[in-house]
Order: structure tokens, then C-alpha cells, then sequence
């Protein structure tokens, strides 16, 4: 008796608990429902709201505008080239002009040039003059560019000649440029 | 009894279906949705996602494209072709395409006119005719004899450097106060090939590259032209846009 009484009660309980479970599973069910519709809603609504083709569409316009200033564009871009290689050109011209005023301003009086061979690697100058002092001012002005390291970044003094006949001292230097 | 009951194999029948079908029916439903929807949201959620990301590069992209074509277009609006015309003149000038040997000796003969220099002799380096002409900057050598000294050979110098086409001095030789020779180089530069890429961001003329023009001009860059420069200009080359 009291078996049965235990196995009623048991039945009981069992149903209670299937009852809950299918709420359980409906509500996930339900709830999966919600999030599934809610992602798909979303994304198609971001989806929607991407302004590719009206990008594209302006892209285009704006591409065509700049087609039919095409001519313009490859004359900027003439330009442009020509100026990169004009600038290059000017920055990179070796001014002996400057070093050669440099030289001139620096002659004592009565220092005049014999000779004179000026390229980018090298510097060969012979000056004389009735002085020794105006030649000694002249290598001085030497030294001094090159310790200052102004003009010269080697300085060779290859001779120094007196001519009794004419009276007249040279020097003879070589020096390498800046 | 009921454990031997129990040990029994369940039979694989059309009643042990029914059986289970019966004891889960309230079951069956809620776990197919739950199944549907996971099924939806990893085959058709996710990869919109996916897309959306991919979506928002290509936005991303094509704004940085459209950017970047407002800016060439702004840059071209602004500048006036009559301007562009008179650049490309100057500029074709200054740094010829092809070895200009009437530009070269006008250039020659105002230096020794400004600089109060008398010439003498000259020789010009030309190289191979037949080459053909590349990209690459190039030269023309002139060796030219100044009948004076150093203070002339000076003034000539300076007075050559600002003479177009451009040129640079590359040695000097005084070999009295009366005979000198000066070697310079010109250099010129064929015409690049220009193709158009209306995508590709464009630079303007700046301020610097005006004061550049603005010197060129008064090196006498525009009245030294003796004729219609020959520029390689395409006149109709397939845009991006309409090749699309």
C-alpha cells in the first residue's frame, strides 16, 4: 500500500518537472527566434544603409568631370616633371663661378694669375707676383680656407720659383675643392 | 521479474517510434526551432556579417578614391590653361627634349654679350645621332674658348648661368690673361611618357615650383623660343573610369 501511495507521488513529481522543461524549451525556443530575427533585421538594415553605389555614382561623375581635363592634368604633370628635373639641375650645378670670385677677391695686390685649371675634382693655380710678402698673403689666404675648411679640402704647395731675370716670384699650388 | 524486464533490448519498431513520438511531441517543435535557428544564424547571419565588414572596406576605400578625385579636380579647377600653356614653354625651355643647338649658342652668345666677353672658337661634344632618345637626363658638351682672363672668365660664367636652355660649367683653363677655355655642359631630357590615372593623387604647382618658373622666365625662358614646341601629349587616352 504504502508502495503505491510512494508511486503516485513519484508520477506526480515527474510530470511537474516535464511541464517545466517544455516551458524551458519553449522559451530558448522562443528566445531563438528573437535573436535570430533580430541579427537578420540588423544586418540587413546595415546592409542597407552602406552608400556604396551612391559613392560609385559620384565616383563616376567625378571621374568623367576629370576626363574631359585630361589635357590639363598631363600638362600639370609635364610641368611637374620638368620643374623636379630643372630644381635637381639648379641644386646641383658646382657654382665655380663663386669659387673663382672667391680666388680674385682674395689676390694680394700686385698678385696676378699665371694660370689657372678649375674642375670639380681638382684646382691648379699659378700666381706670381714682384713680392714675396703678396705671395706669403696669398698662402696664407690658403691655409686659412682650408683650416676653415671653406674652399679647399686639400692644399698642395707644389713650388715656389724665383725668376731673377724678370724679378718676379710664382707660386704653384694645387688643392682639391670643397 | 523487473529487472529482468529491464535487461530486455528495446525493439527497433514502428510502436517504440510512435512511443517516442508521443513521449517527446511537446518537445519536437521548440527543439526544431531552436535547430532552424541556429542553422540560419551560422549559414546566413554570420557570413552577412562577414559581408558587412567587407562592405565597410569597400565604403571606406571608395571614399579615400572619392577624396582623392575632389582634391585632382579642385587642383585643376584652380589652375588656368593659358598659365599651364606658358609653364610648358618655359619649362620645355629651360630643360629642352632633344639637343637644341640654336638654343645653345643664343644661350652662349647672350652670356658673352651680357658679361662684355669676347669668344672665340668652340666645339660641341654632339655624340650618336642614332640613339634613341631615352627618359634619363642627359648632356651636350661645348667646349668654348673666352678670349680674357679670370675676371672674365668669371663674369661669363655667371652671366651663363643665367641663360636657358640650363647649362653648368664643369671645368676651367686660364692659360693667360687672354686665353681661357671653359668647358660647360646643357642638358636636355626627353619628354616622358604620360599616361593619365585619374585615381592616382595629382600636385599642384606650388609656391616654390612658381618662384622656380618665375626665375626660369627671367632667364628669358619664354621670348628664347623660336618655334611651337612639339609636346608628346596624348590627346585621348582610355580613362579608368570609362575603361570600366
Amino acid at each position: 500500500m504504502s508502495k503505491e501511495i510512494n508511486l503516485i507521488y513519484s508520477k506526480k513529481k515527474n510530470r511537474i518537472s516535464q511541464e517545466r522543461l517544455i516551458k524551458i524549451v519553449h522559451r530558448i525556443a522562443y528566445a531563438c527566434v528573437g535573436i535570430t530575427a533580430l541579427f537578420a533585421g540588423g544586418i540587413y538594415y546595415l546592409n542597407q544603409s552602406v552608400p556604396l553605389p551612391a559613392l560609385q555614382k559620384q565616383e563616376a561623375t567625378i571621374t568623367q568631370n576629370l576626363t574631359l581635363s585630361q589635357q590639363k592634368i598631363l600638362k600639370l604633370m609635364l610641368i611637374k616633371d620638368r620643374l623636379t628635373q630643372i630644381n635637381t639641375i639648379m641644386n646641383q650645378r658646382k657654382n665655380l663661378d663663386e669659387t673663382i670670385a672667391t680666388i680674385i677677391s682674395a689676390l694680394p695686390q700686385g698678385v696676378s694669375v699665371n694660370s689657372f685649371a678649375l674642375s670639380t675634382g681638382k684646382i691648379d693655380i699659378t700666381v706670381s707676383s714682384h713680392s714675396l710678402l703678396a705671395i706669403n698673403q696669398f698662402i696664407d689666404f690658403s691655409i686659412n680656407k682650408l683650416n676653415n675648411k671653406e674652399l679647399f679640402s686639400t692644399l698642395t704647395i707644389n713650388g715656389i720659383v724665383a725668376d731673377a731675370k724678370s724679378q718676379t716670384y710664382s707660386l704653384i699650388l694645387e688643392a682639391t675643392p670643397l | 521479474m523487473s529487472t529482468t524486464s529491464s535487461n530486455k533490448p528495446i525493439p527497433i519498431n514502428e510502436t517504440t517510434f510512435r512511443i517516442l513520438y508521443f513521449r517527446f511531441k511537446p518537445y519536437l517543435i521548440s527543439t526544431g526551432v531552436v535547430l532552424i535557428c541556429i542553422i540560419l544564424f551560422f549559414q546566413f547571419i554570420i557570413p552577412q556579417i562577414g559581408q558587412w565588414f567587407s562592405l565597410r572596406d569597400q565604403v571606406i576605400a571608395e571614399q579615400q578614391k572619392i577624396d582623392v578625385l575632389n582634391q585632382n579636380l579642385s587642383i585643376i579647377t584652380r589652375i588656368n590653361n593659358a598659365t599651364l600653356d606658358r609653364d610648358i614653354q618655359i619649362t620645355a625651355t629651360a630643360l629642352p627634349s632633344n639637343k637644341d643647338f640654336a638654343a645653345i649658342l643664343s644661350a652662349v652668345s647672350n652670356a658673352a654679350t651680357t658679361s662684355n666677353v669676347s669668344l672665340g672658337d668652340y666645339s660641341f661634344q654632339v655624340g650618336s645621332l642614332s640613339d634613341t632618345p631615352t627618359a634619363t637626363q642627359t648632356t651636350l658638351q661645348l667646349v668654348l674658348s673666352i678670349k680674357g682672363g679670370i675676371t672674365d672668365v668669371e663674369r661669363f660664367i655667371q652671366s651663363l648661368k643665367t641663360q636657358v636652355p640650363l647649362s653648368d660649367v664643369t671645368s676651367v683653363q686660364i692659360n693667360s690673361a687672354s686665353s681661357s677655355t671653359v668647358t660647360t655642359v646643357f642638358y636636355y631630357k626627353p619628354f616622358p611618357q604620360l599616361s593619365f590615372n585619374s585615381t592616382a593623387p595629382l600636385i599642384g604647382v606650388t609656391a616654390q615650383d612658381d618662384q622656380l618658373v618665375k626665375s626660369l622666365q627671367a632667364f628669358g625662358g619664354e621670348s628664347s623660343i623660336t618655334g611651337p614646341l612639339t609636346i608628346p601629349i596624348p590627346t585621348a587616352p582610355p580613362s579608368p573610369a570609362t575603361a570600366q
